[in-house]
Order: structure tokens, then sequence, then C-alpha cells
């Protein structure tokens, strides 16, 4: 979110990291407010869900880590 | 014999060298993080310190073009916004913290919650900004200040739940143990004992919260929207101040952009002194 202010916001895929991208949190906060009905805004919507679906993952699997730690706890390896 | 011989010098020499680099190592982390804080404060206070007088506490922000105004709106509004935020979500984390560590413990209900709650305090804010904005926003087909306060809430809810679920299992179960045996009921052991020998730990879960809302943009952009004029109709669409910096800081008109660094300037030095609050209340805690 705090991205938008510097990113650039540009609808592009660019390999080098030093020129305008966008981020998912950027796009919605820009384009969200003013999104058409129809495909705008449930593309936006869609990518609502992507960000949720990535941060749902990485902390399950940081969650499935942790437990595994606890049961090894005081295992000799 | 002496002592010094049965020493294994290569070792000692090895242990003492990567001790000297992991703790050089700390230092450096610990010094860059302190230079960045203090490089954030000090453009902060630089930039926003012209900005900082009587009007910018009396006048609600300027029309496009025009000259002066201040930030009234959207400081009256901010400070709305947040404490009803606080009075919703305060019951429900605390309750629910509560349950937790007294009632849930290891059962199933509680793992789930547990992990919920955690999913919830790393979730984008911005996506429970879009959940709000389609189940509020959408279906009563305006933007109010409602919508910004339920957004913030369903931040602030998961923190207040993990810190109270904490503080509470720091509680020595002695304590517990000693009501039972005076023939407390349950529930009374809960609110009167553990609730109340947690008190302080509570609170600063409570205020850590507080300043973690305070300064959400992303939930607030399509819920609480933002307001031109002085409002504190929670039913209208709302100023506030992260929003106001959000915009003004990428407007044109330069005491727009004064106005959002003397924006800035205050929520950071009111979170600063929430999180400053919240260790004091602590750390009396823990002496006394």
């Amino acid at each position: 979110m705090a991205v938008t202010f510097v990113i650039g916001n540009a609808h592009r895929l660019s390999a080098s990291l030093f020129s305008p991208g966008t981020s998912i949190a950027s796009t919605l906060a820009n384009e969200f407010g003013e999104a058409e009905a129809g495909y705008h805004l449930s593309s936006l919507y869609a990518l609502g869900l992507a960000l949720f679906i990535i941060t749902f993952v990485v902390l399950s699997c940081a969650k499935l880590m942790l437990n595994n730690m606890e049961k090894k706890q005081g295992l000799k390896t | 014999m002496n002592n010094t011989s049965n020493i294994n010098k290569a070792l000692f020499a090895k242990r003492k060298r990567d001790n000297k680099i992991g703790l050089t190592l700390s230092m450096g982390a610990m010094v860059l993080g302190m230079i960045f804080l203090l490089w954030i404060l000090s453009v902060l206070v630089f930039k926003g310190f012209s900005a900082l007088d009587l009007s910018l506490f009396i006048h609600s922000t300027p029309a496009p073009g025009s000259e002066g105004g201040g930030l009234a709106n959207a400081i009256v509004g901010s400070i709305l916004l947040v404490g009803c935020c606080t009075l919703i979500s305060t019951p429900i984390g605390v309750l629910a913290g509560l349950y937790l560590s007294e009632y849930g413990d290891r059962s199933r209900v509680a793992s789930i919650t547990r992990f919920v709650t955690d999913i919830m305090l790393s979730a984008p804010s911005i996506v429970i900004g879009l959940f709000v904005y389609a189940f509020v926003v959408a279906q009563v087909r305006h933007f109010s200040g409602w919508a910004g306060t339920i957004a913030l809430a369903l931040i602030a809810v998961p923190v207040v739940v993990r810190t109270t679920e904490n503080m509470l299992r720091l509680v020595p179960g002695s304590l517990r143990e000693a009501a039972y045996a005076l023939g407390t009921p349950k529930w009374k052991v809960a609110f009167k004992i553990t609730l109340r020998a947690a008190q302080s730990g509570v609170m600063t879960g409570i205020l850590l919260a507080l300043a973690r809302i305070s300064g959400e943009t992303a939930p607030l952009l399509f819920t609480a929207l933002n307001n031109q004029f002085f409002s504190t109709d929670m039913n209208k669409p709302m100023a506030n101040l992260p929003v106001v910096i959000f915009q003004f800081a990428m407007s044109p008109y330069d005491n727009w952009v004064e106005l959002a660094w003397g924006g800035a300037l205050l929520i950071t030095f009111a979170v600063l002194a929430l999180n400053i609050l919240a260790r004091v209340v602590f750390r009396e805690k823990v002496q006394g």
C-alpha cells in the first residue's frame, strides 16, 4: 500500500526492477474506487483474492513449519 | 596441574571470535534500524513542522486551488473512527482471548480460532477494505464512517485476541487453583482473577491495536472514503488523516502537500506516543 507512492503504477511487465511497475495492493488502491462495474471491478476483486491466497499459503507453510519444529522439540536428530 | 592448561586454546579463541562476529552483526542491524527510524523522523519534522500551527487544528481541508486550510475535519474523523473501532474491538477481542486461554485451551475449536486469527493478523489490509466494500458499502450504496470503523475493527480484533491470550497465559496457574480452592465458579475465576491479574498486559494489547489501526490507509480508502467538509455523522463519508495524507501528498498544490506532511507528522507522533504509553503501562505491571 505504501508502495503506491513510489512504484510508478505502470501497467506493464518489465524485466528491470528499476523501471516503473505495479503491485497488487497499489493497483487496488489506485483503481478500485473508480472502477467500472463489470470486468474492471471483478478483475480487481480477483486481484484481491490472489493477494489473499498468497498470504494464506505463505502463512500456512509457516504454521506447518512451526508445528513440526514443536513436535521435534527435545528429540535429537 | 593448573586449570588453564586443560582448556583447548584454539577452540576457546574460535568461540571468542565467533561471539565477536555475532555481536558485531547484531549491533550493526540495530544501528541500521535506528538510523532509518531517526532519518524518517527527522525528515518528517523538517518537512512537517512548518505546517504545524493553530489553523491546522481549526480549519477544514481546503478546496483545490484555495489558500490555507487545515486538517480539523480529518483529525476529528480519525479520532471518531479509531474511537468507535476501539469500543467495538475491545470487548470482542478480550472475550475471545479469554475463551482461548481459559476455556478452549487445546480443543479443536480453539486451535482453529487461533489459526484464523493468525491469518487475519497478517491478511493484507487492502483485502479487508475490499471485503467491507463488497458487504457493507455495495449493499447500502454509499460510503460511510461505520464501514470504515468495521474495516478497522476487523484489523484490530485479531491483535487484541492474540495479545490478550498471551497475557492471560502468563498468569500463574496457582492463582487460578487458589481461587478454585475457595469454591469460585469458573466464570468468576476467568473474569475476576485471571483477567484482573493480566489487566495491564491486556491494556497494552489494546493500545498496540490502537496504534496499529490509526495509521491504516488501505481499509479506509473504499469504506470511509474522505470528506472535504467537517462532519461527525458516521453514516456519511468521513474525512480521516491517512486518506487525506494519501491524497494530498500526491496532489499538485503546494499547500496540500504541506498539509500532508503536517498530518503525517501528527499521526506519527500520535502512534509513537501510543507505543510509549503501552510500554509504560506494561512496565509498571512488571515492577509492581
